[in-house]
């Protein structure tokens, strides 16, 4: 914590020298941008909903980013704050800091950049590191990278560093390379070939200090201080058709995610699409086999992941039917999904005046097939190999499946609706980690209209249902939101969990909201209850307490 | 000119590329070593006396936090049926859970919380269902397991209703000097138990005066009892969080074996308040099936 603060007011220190003797050199013209942000919640008990007594009764987050770019050369910062962090989010992010800053520099074939810094290898199955605020997520590596361009069509990349731990480093360093290779623009200058290739790999080692972890009997684990992943993947594209994939194996990696076991991990990726006019389709088939892979040995949360495994299910935007969404499985999972979309030509009876979109989907995710070791009768004991799985084997049940169609149609100029079923299953022990609660079955149905009233103002309902005999039975909920374009917004809505079994618990989960927006200036402001719940962005998620009180969201950016 | 430096960088940088494959150690098996806690050398293992008379014991789990009002209540419950039951009823109170969380600054910055009360915690789901709740020998898992505080009593006198399947005897040794504790479990199968069986040894401490919320004015003052004593709260366990595996499934049992531990107290922890606890329970359904505590300093 003290290095940040040290390194920060170095760097202003070095930045104001600069001004002082460089002013004309490295000042004129420059660019300065940034963006703010500021979620401030107001917590009243509600003890039914199980919405907890908060001490401080309002709690914030907060973060503004700033850039300085010229020419070659940029900068930026980010300063956050959580005081303290809203319910929900990890309690170890109180406090306010600069917890990201950056200097880059590049010329034709270089790109420096020291300090913090994102980056992903191919897909990142075995290098992502990245930031999603709605999940409280920041993997950033402090170090160094390293970006050079040899020739046109290569790209090399390597980079060392450790990783975010709140306010703090984890203890592992991270060091990778990565190469991409566009054959086409080596080979092909002139670009005859219709068709094009482009091939890439990657290398990622971690290194964390040996320590004591005790297995069964206290006997003691003989550790790898340094463990090896790497990938190998290419693309392939001819017009709108396009063929992905990507292979990652990891070296023994004793971890607490995967109860050190020694066994290789491996992930396979595949994923191929094809598109044209009014239609497009897309097939992707994903193997993940014990691909954790953090800089911390014992560390389990959502923190100190090197890399990201993609979450092949689609991401539901309504409340509803974002109430059971996919969290990926890193110890293994057998993924399959496959979308189609279509677009009904206008003019056409079921098409109309403006076409009819159509999109269906479907994502089923399965265990992967686990034996025991010859000689053993259980699987994943800590100190051995764990298990044998074959690789194209299926694991018996489902942990998730998906099916939905969606269709829009717009009526006339001024009436456009949404239509929208989709059928779930979802293993909510698993996923949200509730050993024994039954498998959830749910079917959901949406209806979102929207009616513009005159130029600038608009009318939308929403009516979104939700049928389940397990977990907290059946939900329904309606909204209703006005808008007055530019500025305006005002919306009213209403869960309610009239299907609970237990009578006692059919809550309703009422909220009025509304917001102003001015140029790059947004202010929301909500009064409500939410209900307990987990959110995921891209198969990573984070639990979400129930609150009840108002919300305050203030975006800025200039 | 420029040609050959691009290929001498290229080759440099694949040359440096090739090197970090090195950076990777390859273990082979075995994957584990003798532990130092595994040292009957500076443990010694003591001569067990001959079992008389073959007792059920139980084991009582209560989630609980400081902050919790109503927790005061179910602890006074859980000494009562101590009282009752004496040694057959093994107390544990497991500090998890959003009311055990300790607080930035204030009344309640002490931290009870332990690693395997945290993990069994979010493994059972108490923390979820809400403070004060239980279980008694982990029965009932995983759809019924969690107990409120009401259903204590008789989840109790059934559990002990039922004939025990295995014997556990314990010897603690404390060397004030160096803080050391070792401490021997006998495991005795008193007939043989096709099961995947764990043993879990955890140290707790008891007369830790420190603040809790109340709002139970016969439980103590309201809406905080500032001197309030916390007793058996689990401190740290002397197994992994999921215990030490004693039976296999498929294997025939030996007639019995003893498990040694070594620990040295934190210097915080009163010894003559630490208790040891020990449980052995079956892997698959999660229900224990003896239990057994001493204090660290036996008579």
């Amino acid at each position: 914590m003290k290095t940040i603060y040290r390194f920060a007011v170095a760097a202003v220190a070095v930045f104001f020298s600069f001004h002082s003797t460089y002013a004309q050199g490295i000042l004129e013209g420059g660019r300065v941008s940034g963006n703010f942000q500021l979620d401030a919640q107001v917590y009243r008990a509600d003890s039914a909903i199980g919405a907890f007594e908060v001490e401080e009764k309002m709690r914030m987050n907060s973060f503004a980013n700033l850039l300085y770019t010229n020419g070659n050369f940029s900068a930026g910062m980010r300063f956050e704050s959580y005081l303290n962090p809203l319910l929900g989010f990890d309690e170890r992010y109180k406090g306010s800091g600069v917890p990201y800053w950056f200097g880059s520099w590049r010329n034709e074939q270089f790109e420096i950049t020291v300090g913090h810094f994102y980056e992903q290898f191919g897909s990142g199955m075995v290098l992502r590191s990245y930031e999603e605020r709605n999940l409280g997520y920041d993997n950033t590596i402090r170090g160094a990278k390293v970006k050079f361009s040899p020739a046109q069509g290569v790209v090399l990349k390597g980079l060392i560093g450790t990783q975010r731990f709140f306010w703090e480093q984890g203890p592992g360093i991270v060091r990778g390379l990565d190469g991409d290779f566009a054959l086409n623009d080596i080979f092909d200058k002139e670009g005859k070939l219709k068709t094009r290739l482009t091939i890439g790999g990657s290398f990622v080692s971690k290194y964390q200090p040996l320590e004591e972890i005790l297995v069964e009997n206290g006997d003691l684990l003989v550790l790898p201080a340094n463990v090896g992943a790497w990938a190998a993947r290419f693309n392939l594209s001819n017009g709108g058709f396009s063929l992905d994939g990507e292979y990652a194996n990891k070296m023994n990696d004793p971890s607490s995610i995967n109860n050190y076991i020694y066994k290789n991990g491996e992930s396979l990726l595949l994923q191929a699409s094809y598109s044209t006019r009014g239609f497009g389709a897309i097939v992707s088939a994903k193997r993940t086999d014990n691909m954790s892979f953090k800089s911390k040995r014992t560390e389990t949360g959502n923190t100190l992941d090197i890399n990201y495994l993609p979450a092949l299910t689609r991401q539901h935007a309504y409340s509803l039917s974002a109430m059971y969404p996919y969290a990926r499985q890193p110890n293994g999972e057998m993924a399959l999904q496959g979308q189609i979309n279509y677009k009904i030509k206008k003019g056409t009876l079921l098409g109309g005046k403006y076409g009819t979109d159509i999109a269906v989907n479907y994502s089923r995710v399965t265990p992967i097939k686990k034996n025991a070791l010859s000689g053993d009768t259980l699987t994943d004991v800590a100190g051995t190999l764990g298990y044998e799985s074959p690789f194209f084997a299926f694991g018996d049940s489902a942990y998730f499946s998906d099916f939905n169609i969606e269709v829009q149609h717009k009526f006339n100029k001024n009436f456009k609706l949404l239509v929208s079923y989709l059928n779930l299953t979802y293993d909510i022990a698993v996923i949200e980690g509730h050993p024994g609660e039954e498998v959830v079955k749910a079917n959901i149905f949406i209806v979102d209209g929207t009616y513009k009233l005159t130029e600038k103002q608009a009318i939308k309902v929403e009516y979104q249902h939700l049928f389940t005999k397990q977990d907290e039975g059946e939900w329904l909920q309606f909204l209703v939101e006005y808008t007055f374009a530019p500025k305006w917004y005002f919306t009213i809505s209403d869960q309610y969990n009239y299907g609970n079994p237990d009578k006692d618990r059919r809550f309703h989960y009422p909220t009025l909201s509304a917001g102003y927006t001015r140029g790059s200036n947004r202010l929301s402001v909500t009064y409500g209850k939410q209900r307990e719940g987990i959110v995921c962005v891209g198969g990573v998620c984070r639990n979400v307490p129930a609150s009840n009180g108002l919300t305050i969201t203030l975006t800025s950016s200039f | 000119m420029k040609n050959i430096f691009k290929t001498l960088l290229l080759t440099g940088i694949l040359l440096s590329g090739l090197s970090l494959f090195h950076s990777c150690d390859k273990i082979d098996e075995p994957f584990t070593k003798k532990g130092e806690s595994q040292d009957t050398t500076a443990c010694p293992v003591p001569e067990f006396p001959a079992v008389t008379t073959l007792k059920k014991r139980v084991l009582l789990e209560d989630y609980t936090g400081h902050t919790c009002v109503n927790c005061p209540k179910a602890a006074i419950l859980a000494h009562n049926l101590k009282e009752t039951h004496g040694d057959k009823l093994v107390l544990l109170a497991v500090h998890a859970g959003y009311f055990a969380e300790p607080t930035a600054g204030g009344l309640f910055t002490t931290d009870f919380r332990s690693e395997a009360g945290n993990a069994w915690d979010t493994f059972f789901g108490i923390g979820n269902a809400g403070n004060p709740n239980g279980m008694v020998n982990r029965i009932g898992f995983p759809g019924n397991h969690i107990k409120s505080p009401a259903a204590w009593s008789g989840a109790v006198s059934d559990a002990l209703a039922t004939d025990p399947l295995i014997d556990l005897q314990m010897i603690n040794e404390y060397d004030d000097t160096e803080r050391k504790l070792c401490s021997h479990i006998k495991v005795r199968f008193i007939s043989s138990i096709d099961k995947n069986l764990k043993l879990i040894v955890v140290l707790t401490e008891s007369g830790i005066v420190a603040p809790q919320k109340n709002n139970d004015p016969a439980s103590g003052t309201t809406p905080l009892i500032e001197n309030y004593e916390h007793n058996h709260v689990l401190r740290t366990a002397l197994t992994t969080t999921w215990g030490s595996t004693v039976g296999f499934k498929g294997s025939a049992n030996p007639e019995s074996l003893v498990k040694t531990y070594k620990h040295i107290l934190n210097q915080n922890y009163k010894a003559e308040n630490c208790t040891v606890v020990a449980f052995v329970y079956d892997d698959d359904t999660k229900e224990v099936l003896q239990a057994i505590e001493a204090d660290v300093i036996q008579p």
